[in-house]
């Protein structure tokens, strides 16, 4: 039975355990391999009987490949080992003993590219956790992880911080800050919601929600997955509009000097209310309400939902876009200015997909192709000739 | 399984795709296991320098059971040197790095998680929505048919034309001849 002792033919017959497909051969072979160790045993009495496999299977659904899968295409592109690794961060933050909220990052850096000049970002913010007792945390590069009340940052030049989080100084709400250039946070609060932040937003979030609501309020544009709980609404309050829901996916954009709120229903159903006139609206999957903020009144339309929600994957999803727009949309996305020379390429119209390279000349490369523009960094502004 | 030579043959010509929805999500839990919680933000990562690593050696690769034992050696490798670098300047180590899984049995674990939940994931909709009420959940007949707003008959019929598609696609592979083992 030696061969057996290899774990993909064992689990090829413990997932036919599972489906109640094995011969008399294979069970004789699956029973002498399960008489090896109690390690062995237990693992084949959980495929047996399926215990504790629903949550492993919503786990496994759960795991987003669009970002490796870009990622992968790329390097094999360029034949050569990724310069810069993205880094990804995680933060968890726990009230006592629950874990109330983590944090995946990807941070965008723009390293000196050989024969590129390096664009730097306009500003030197960084993400940052607020607590409501006024202390600020900066989470550029530092791991945090929260256990019996010790939030602990290890930073990357080896120093680490303990910071207490509950006693006296319990946060009972936390305000995740990203700067422009920062996108692609990923949230999981205490109930199971996901939210993802875009660059430029921020999120007011407590430790732990009530016993009869779930309430968050957002600044920016964030999309949500909400965890299904029928007793506890989940609100969003955003610039001038209330949102209600009990489980549902969708995306909220309410931008600084810009006078509307747009809410994207991907699935679910959501109640909007303005603050202002009261007005409400149940919004259907598939469509978009904006509220304008001047008027207090929404208006609807059928939009294709990835178009406003891809952003989170990590990929623009353009469709009938201006250059003006589109270098807009960068603009925040890596915290840099660009100034258009020719205003004949203003209106030039894109539609197409375009992943969110680290190296923004990667993706001013393609621009620049479809376009026949040329971009050029000169003084911290990137013009467009 | 019944995708599995086409995973190496697609993986060779570049095109990764059905490597990415089928061992994608095995080797990210695998080494999010070996990471532990302090270091899992690193795993995908440590998963996508992998799968280069094995992209530039695509040619060595005899069986998809080749390519895969080679990926979880280099992700657990990456894991343990990425633990001892840290480590060496972090006083704040918790328990959960330092208890590293039997590997194996992760392994297998894992490979069997893989192994049902892609041949769920491609069951057509309506027997995958059952399948995942009855098979994955342990719902009773009746819940389903309560949950899906169909009839009692119907969920038997869907139940059982799921389980023989299932069991048909879990056939042993034939491939096993040509792995190489190197646990």
């Amino acid at each position: 039975m030696t061969d057996y002792k290899d774990p993909f033919r064992i689990s090829e017959l413990l997932a036919r355990l599972a489906a109640g497909s094995l011969t008399a051969d294979e069970n004789a072979a699956l029973d002498a391999w399960k008489r090896v160790s109690a390690e062995n045993a237990r693992l084949y009495e959980k495929w047996a009987v399926r215990s504790s496999i629903q949550s492993e299977y919503k786990a496994y659904n759960a795991i987003d490949t669009a970002n490796v899968r870009v990622d992968m295409r790329q390097r094999i592109a360029l034949g050569k080992k990724a310069a810069r690794r993205r880094l990804a961060m995680r933060l968890s933050i726990a009230a006592a003993v629950v874990a109330a909220a983590i944090v995946t990052v990807n941070v965008v850096r723009f390293p000196a590219d050989g024969t590129r000049p390096e664009i730097k970002r306009l500003s030197n913010d960084v993400p940052t956790l607020l607590f409501d007792d006024g202390r600020e945390m900066t989470i550029d590069d530092a791991m945090i992880v929260t256990k019996d009340g010790r939030m602990l940052l290890s930073h990357a030049d080896g120093t680490s911080e303990t910071v207490a989080v509950n006693g006296d100084s319990v946060p009972t709400y936390i305000t995740l800050n990203l700067p422009r250039g920062f996108a692609g946070y990923n949230i999981l609060l205490e109930d199971g919601t996901r939210a993802w932040l875009n660059a430029d937003s921020r999120l007011r979030y407590p430790v732990s929600f009530g016993i009869d609501s779930r309430e968050v309020a957002l600044s920016g544009e964030a999309y949500f997955e909400v965890a299904k709980d029928g007793t506890r609404p989940f609100r969003v309050i955003v610039d001038g509009q209330s949102l209600e829901v009990l489980g549902t996916e969708f995306n909220v954009a309410a931008h600084y000097g810009s006078s509307e709120v747009q809410t994207t229903l991907v699935s679910g159903s959501v109640r909007l209310t303005a603050a202002e006139s009261g007005a409400s609206l149940l919004l259907e999957p598939g469509r978009q309400a904006t509220l304008e903020n001047g008027s207090g009144t929404f208006s609807v339309r059928e939009v294709d939902t990835s178009l406003f929600t891809s952003w989170k994957d990590g990929v623009m999803v353009i469709g009938d876009r201006t250059l003006e727009q589109v270098l807009s949309m960068l603009e925040t996305a890596y915290d840099v200015r660009f100034s258009i020379v020719d205003p004949q390429a203003r209106g030039i119209v894109f539609m197409g997909r375009i992943p969110r390279y680290d190296d923004l000349w990667d993706v001013l490369d393609i621009l620049g192709e479809t376009s026949g523009r040329k971009f050029v960094l000169k003084g911290g502004t990137i013009y467009v000739e | 399984m019944y995708w599995d030579d086409r995973i190496l043959a697609n993986f060779k010509r570049g095109d990764m795709d059905l490597f990415y929805d089928k061992v994608y999500p095995g080797l990210l839990l695998y080494a999010q296991a070996q990471l532990g919680v302090q270091r899992e933000y690193l795993a995908e990562d440590c998963v996508q320098e992998a799968v280069f690593n094995a992209w530039r050696r695509k040619d060595s690769f005899m069986s998809v059971y080749t390519l895969k034992s080679f990926l979880y050696t280099v992700i657990r490798n990456d894991a343990i040197s990425l633990h001892r670098k840290k480590s060496a300047h972090n006083r704040y180590l918790l328990r959960d790095d330092v208890d590293a899984p039997n590997d194996n049995l992760l392994v297998t674990d894992l490979e069997t998680q893989a192994i049902l939940f892609n041949a769920i994931n491609d069951l057509p909709e309506k027997l995958r929505l059952v399948t995942e009420l009855s098979f994955v959940e342990g719902l009773k007949n009746r819940e389903i048919a309560d949950r899906l707003s169909i009839s009692l008959s119907s969920v038997n019929q869907y139940k059982a034309e799921s389980i023989k598609i299932l069991r048909g696609r879990l056939k042993p592979s034939l491939l096993f001849l040509l792995y190489i083992r190197i646990f």
